[in-house]
């Protein structure tokens, strides 16, 4: 069994099939490129992976266990195992204004944290402030820790949100569209920094296809709800 | 009367008129955040009973619910629920601000970006530790102007409760016009609601700049 395993996974909204069966594998410390065009349901394919909307059926596997939506296990309780293993880096950021960049990513990982002690399970990290200053500077932002999102740029605020999304750790870091927001100049920067990230499997949902060429180990495209495998995705750049 | 022996007479009736405020303020702002729950719950019939009662306080003057509160228990059901006019005066006026609160922090809620409520999820946080560590300071920042307002309009509200004849600033000065046939004691209140206005704008000037170091 592959890192992270999808098969069969639908998803409707109503009447409307967005994911009719999606099939892929991918392994660790390799980057999937999601490609297709818009409406095609890549950011639904996201969006269920990180279980902001339940699929309809189908399974995931991360790391060797498997989550079935087939019925069975109740939401609540695949919700409780499935959630901190997949991170996501939206479209938009999402950082939350009223902290500063070290805030940010501190904030998740003290709850994480409170959670684990509460369920007497031994804390993730020994010190989580050393955490913070990690990847701070992993991310290039040691001097930007007591800056507020409004006074970042949008390089900045997105290497905070990757920050705070593997502050917990995850399996699986999801990326939604990272160069749409940004300068076209910055896509080398974030394609670098995509490419760094360790022990993690990467998927990234993008319509540009010189990016997704660049970070890409596989690539998928999905036409119709269903994917297929690109086998030479620099011919689609 | 003199000058002084006014003023000091004014301001035992301004005593009553701050303390109506700050209780109104107090009780009124935390019912209107459950009001609020409850008007936005996904559970239709609660849903659907706290709208109809929020239409219906918006919709009818302060002043009739005042009467409604104060004389309708006796009226209808021949028990005396309250025996203090003031409480009867507070607990309208806490009804009262708790809807027109609910639906300011309804407005604020719904402003807040999905994304941050989603970002929360992600990241692993319970429902309850996304609202009021992430959400919340952003709702303030957000209804701290529409507030602002109603606050404001409550300082001058408070003069209604002299309907039910709870003694506050504005009948203080009546009864001076009655009892003395001064009438100038009444234009005199109005130093006090404006000095009173004033603090409040400035407070709420404070809460605007204290909240200035983010966007949203």
């Amino acid at each position: 069994m592959a890192f992270l395993e999808v098969k069969g996974l639908t998803k409707s909204f109503g009447q409307k099939k967005v994911l009719r069966g999606i099939d892929f594998s991918l392994e660790k410390n390799k980057t999937l490129a999601v490609v297709g065009a818009s409406g095609g349901g890549k950011t639904t394919l996201l969006r269920c992976l990180t279980l902001l909307e339940t699929p309809d059926g189908g399974i995931v596997g991360i790391d060797g266990r498997e989550y079935s939506f087939d019925g069975g296990k109740s939401r609540s309780v695949i919700d409780a195992e499935l959630r901190g293993k997949v991170g996501l880096v939206s479209q938009t950021f999402d950082l939350f204004p009223q902290y500063t960049a070290a805030e940010n990513i501190a904030l998740p990982l003290a709850l994480a944290e409170k959670e684990r002690a509460k369920k007497g399970l031994l804390p993730l990290y020994e010190d989580d402030s050393l955490r913070v200053k990690e990847l701070l500077l992993k991310m290039g932002l040691e001097d930007n820790a007591d800056q507020y999102p409004c006074t970042l740029s949008g390089g900045q605020r997105q290497r905070v949100a990757i920050a705070r999304a593997i502050a917990l750790s995850p399996s699986i870091l999801c990326f939604d569209e990272p160069t749409s927001a940004l300068d076209p100049a910055l896509s080398d920067e974030v394609a670098k920094v995509i490419n760094a990230l360790e022990e993690i499997a990467v998927v990234v949902v993008t319509h540009d296809m010189r990016f997704a060429a660049k970070v890409a180990d596989k690539t998928i495209i999905i036409e119709n709800g269903v994917a297929r495998e690109v086998k030479n995705a620099q011919a689609l750049a | 009367m003199s000058f002084a022996e006014i003023t000091v007479k004014l301001a035992e009736g301004f005593g009553t008129t701050c303390l109506l405020f700050a209780l109104t303020l107090v009780l009124s702002l935390p019912l209107g955040l459950l009001v609020c729950f409850c008007s936005t719950s996904r559970f239709l019939p609660l849903k659907a009973v706290t709208r109809v009662f929020v239409w219906i306080i918006r919709g009818t003057p302060l002043m009739l619910q005042l009467f409604v509160v104060f004389y309708v228990p006796g009226l209808v059901f021949h028990v005396t629920l309250f025996t203090s006019r003031f409480i009867a005066a507070l607990v309208a006026f806490v009804i009262n601000y708790a809807c027109y609160f609910s639906e300011i922090f309804r407005g604020g809620i719904e402003g807040v970006p999905r994304g941050q409520y989603e970002a929360g999820r992600v990241l692993g946080m319970k429902k309850s530790d996304v609202f009021f560590k992430v959400v919340f300071l952003q709702v303030v920042k957000r209804i701290l102007a529409p507030i602002s307002n109603e606050v404001t309009t409550l300082v001058k509200d408070t003069s209604l409760a002299r309907v039910i004849f709870v003694v506050d600033l504005l009948q203080v000065a009546e009864n001076i016009l009655m009892e003395r046939a001064l009438i100038w004691p009444i234009f005199y209140t109005g130093v006090f609601y404006l000095t009173f206005i004033g603090l409040v704008t400035v407070a709420f000037r404070a809460a605007e700049r204290k909240l200035a170091y983010f966007e949203v």
